[in-house]
């Protein structure tokens, strides 16, 4: 069988993988078990890399053709060699019962021998399989399996911190009281009592404040004129339809040149008034308008072929884990621990950038302040306890790592 | 399984798509030609063209203008149904 490996040194489709295999097959029958001219094992062969399977495979295969009733024979012919698919994780592309064979002849059915599968590497870049494409002549129909890059994974909706309702929250944090402590608590008890005490609090800063809803289609440059020159070309356009005259198609013409001048119009003003406003904190983003973004790079480590495992690999390497020390019975409470006071995290806090990367919570040190500044007694009612008790709850010992590429260099 | 190898720089800088066909044309020159003139009513054309039992003129397997071939000798010396065409 031949195969075609089509290399991408940068990657295929911003993906990490650097090279596609595509192999095609006819399948002849033939009078010995499989029955079939091509071993199931030569067809399907595990592959980490993106591996297409286009063959012309002589056979119904119930999972394409799930209302064709089949003979014995063809069943197990197929479920030969949809066993041997399925053991190395390939997977069928064909739509079930969009048939892609049409007989000359009026006895036989319509049925699909043109299966395509593709193994788990590729099957993310699968965007399309299509066959509306018009006969050539042969009673086979003609197959189109496009590969694009994976849809963008949007991001779910975060809270847009600058948007805090201030007034709201004043209300709420008036009402709002800590738990109380638990009394000769566990280090579980009391790392419990400080999860459920400042996931209350985060839940009400946040039911406070509106989402932000990130948009792959957003126009920073669109206009209310654009949104009516829209309108205009498309009543032109409805007109036209129903009424095809030279008049109405010149207002259609006229109407659509306005339009699309218009956008290109908009686009150039919006460029250019970004780039004359433009400061060295906006530097890198003029430079991915102007050059794109570059496609994500992983680096290569030994043993790790995911981002999850990447992330795994370089946790151990830098925080070996470690045996766990005994478990304390119950804590002691310090009766001679030095209390922290509002000023004192107000001192702290002011040594904190508004604009510094948050934390789990995602919650910005201007939002900190903010809450700090409204009701003073909150924050120290939250902390004192644990340094009464001189614990640090594990929620507190996390942190988000972000490893950075740095452009030009070797992973 | 034969191997042939052919190179691209970057698939996703240069090509927004990678549309790839399948078709069998029944060893006809008519399917074939017709196969490849209907590549206009794409909205992109085919970078890589999967044929099985193309049609064959003395054990010489076909050719089209800005497509390369890809297929063994032998394949069309023993009239075997498997081609490969990329551009």
């Amino acid at each position: 069988m031949p195969s075609v490996d089509v290399f991408s040194p940068e990657g295929l489709f911003g993906s990490p993988h650097r090279s596609l295999r595509v192999t095609s097959g006819y399948l002849l029958r033939t009078n010995r078990p499989p029955y079939r001219s091509i071993l199931p094992e030569r067809v399907f062969s595990f592959s980490s890399h993106p591996h297409q399977v286009l063959c012309d495979f002589n056979l119904h295969y119930p999972l394409a053709e799930p209302c064709c009733s089949l003979s014995g024979r063809e069943f197990i012919i197929s479920t030969r060699y949809l066993d041997a698919a399925f053991d190395v994780l390939y997977h069928l592309v064909n739509i079930p019962r969009v048939y892609t064979r049409f007989p000359f002849d009026t006895i036989s059915r319509h049925s699909v021998l043109d299966l395509v599968f593709v193994n788990t590497a590729l099957s993310p870049l699968v965007s399309l399989w299509d066959t509306s494409l018009p006969s050539t002549g042969s009673d086979h129909g003609l197959c189109v399996i496009t590969l694009k890059p994976p849809p963008i994974m949007l991001p779910p909706p975060t809270p847009h911190w600058a948007l805090l309702d201030l007034g709201a929250v004043g209300k709420a944090l008036e009402s709002f009281t800590t738990l109380p402590c638990p009394q000769k608590p566990t280090p579980s008890s009391l790392s419990r009592w400080f999860d459920i005490s400042s996931t209350r609090l985060t839940s009400l800063l946040t039911s406070h404040t509106p989402s932000k809803h990130p948009c792959p289609r957003s126009k920073p440059w669109w206009s209310p004129r654009l949104s009516s020159l829209r309108r205009e070309y498309h009543k032109f356009a409805r007109i036209s339809r129903l009424d095809p005259s030279t008049l109405n198609w010149s207002n259609v013409k006229s109407s659509r040149r306005t339009y699309f001048k218009a956008i290109a119009s908009a686009k150039k003003t919006h460029c250019s008034d970004f780039l004359f406003s433009a400061t060295p904190r906006s530097l890198w983003t003029a430079k991915r308008f102007a050059f794109g973004r570059p496609p994500q790079r992983f680096p290569d480590l030994p043993g790790a072929s995911d981002p999850a495992e990447i992330a795994e690999t370089l946790l151990d390497h830098f925080f070996p884990s470690k045996p766990p020390p005994p478990p304390l019975l119950r804590l002691t409470r310090y009766e001679d621990y030095t209390s922290l006071t509002s000023e004192e995290i107000s001192r702290a806090l002011s040594k904190s950038w508004n604009t510094s990367a948050p934390g789990p919570d995602h919650i910005p040190y201007s939002v900190w302040k903010s809450v700090h500044r409204i009701k003073p007694s909150l924050l120290p009612s939250l902390l004192n306890p644990l340094l009464a008790h001189g614990f640090h709850p594990p929620s507190l010992k996390k942190a988000l790592g972000i490893v950075l590429d740095k452009p030009g260099k070797p992973s | 399984m034969e191997n042939f190898f052919t190179h691209y720089t970057d698939s996703s800088a240069v090509f927004p798509s990678f549309p790839i066909i399948q078709h069998n044309c029944l060893g006809s020159w008519d399917v074939f030609l017709s196969l490849f003139h209907s590549f206009t009513m794409l909205p992109h054309p085919p970078l890589l063209v999967a044929i099985q039992d193309p049609p064959s003129r003395r054990s010489v397997l076909p050719t089209f203008p800005v497509f390369m071939s890809f297929a063994l000798p032998l394949l069309a010396a023993h009239g075997l149904p498997f081609m490969f065409l990329a551009p």
